[in-house]
Formats: structure tokens, sequence, C-alpha cells
């Protein structure tokens, strides 16, 4: 068990290793898309290619996070919690800031990103808290 | 929860860092229980009273002292 106090410290080495497979999948689908014809089969080859990058991130990070000791997963799930919330809020604001005009507003992968950003800065100040 | 923790660590003079080898958690998580801001789980509690060869009681008191 590391003794440095870093609040990244599921990013691990072993962590980014296990995203190999999801850039290879990646990469194969992007080749997929550019160079086979748009058939039936290849869209169905995309879509699982799709929906099994996601679902290997989900089980690497959450794997990463549960090599943690108790006190990072707490705050891991205080963090994750923010997030979401914070996500939840973003999310359904939408209608009223495009009623006062704004249409430049974070949806589908810009709503991951912000919830993505919101994890993380939640988990440097959470650490700061227990430090 | 107030807790014997830190007293007991430098009777045994190790170092936070030490301790949390021991048990397999952070130095920052041993800081965080010294400190009374993480109360552990209660395996970790029975872990830290049995390698100080106490029992659980007598490293925590949950009313405060």
């Amino acid at each position: 068990m590391s003794s440095r106090s870093n609040p990244y410290r599921c990013y691990d080495r072993r962590y980014f290793l296990e995203l190999v497979p999801i850039v290879v999948a990646t990469l194969v689908g992007v080749a997929l898309a550019l160079t086979m014809p748009r058939t039936p089969a290849v869209r169905l080859a995309l879509a699982g290619i799709g929906g099994g990058v996601m679902g290997w991130c989900i089980v690497v990070t959450v794997a990463a996070i549960r090599r943690l000791d108790e006190l990072q997963q707490r705050i891991h799930l205080i963090a994750i919690a923010i997030a979401f919330a914070a996500t939840g809020v973003v999310a359904s604001m939408r209608r009223f800031f495009e009623l006062l005009g704004v249409t430049e507003y974070p949806s589908g992968v810009g709503l991951w990103l912000f919830m993505f950003i919101v994890w993380n800065v939640a988990l440097v100040v959470l650490h700061r808290r227990y430090r | 929860m107030k807790n014997d923790v830190r007293i007991l660590r430098t009777e045994k003079r190790w170092s936070q860092a030490e301790l949390g080898d021991e048990l397999g958690v952070s130095r920052q998580t041993v800081n965080a229980i010294e400190n009374g801001k993480y109360d552990p789980s209660l395996p970790l509690a029975f872990k830290i009273a049995r390698l100080f060869g106490r029992r659980i009681e007598d490293v925590f008191d949950p009313g405060g002292r």
C-alpha cells in the first residue's frame, strides 16, 4: 500500500494497462466505420464495439476503486455522488438555459465529460479534507 | 469517535506509513483515524486492536473521552 498522499492513486499503471483494450477496440471501430459500407451488420458491429468499450470502461474503473483502501473508497463514493448530483442539475436546467437563449450547452458526451471533471475536482477537495 | 491509535503507535515507535503497511491501508487513512476525521470499519478496527494486542473497546471509545 502506497504511503504517499495522492487523490488519483486509483489511476495506477495497472488501470492504464487495462484501458489498452478500449483503445484497440476504439481504433478497430473507427477503422470499420471509415472503410466498410454502413450495412446492418457493420452498424451492429459498431454498436457492439461501442457497448463493449463502455462496459469494459465501467468494469476497469470499478475494479481500480475496489483496490483502494476503505477511506479512499469512501472519498470516491462521495465524489461520485457529488458529480452525479451536479450533472443531474446541469442536465435538468438545459431547458431553462435554452429559454434564456443559451445554445452552447453540454449534452451527450459533453455531460459525461462534465461529470468526469466534477468527480475528479471533488476527489481533490475531499482528499484535502481527510489529509 | 476518540481512539488511542496515535498513543499505541508511538509506543511501538512506528510511523504512520509503517502502521498503514501493517494494516494494508494508506498513511492518509491512519492519519485520518488518529485525528478522529474518519471512523474505521469494524474489520479494520478489530485489525488495529489485534495488532496492538488490545481489546477493541480499549482502543476505541465511541462516547469520546
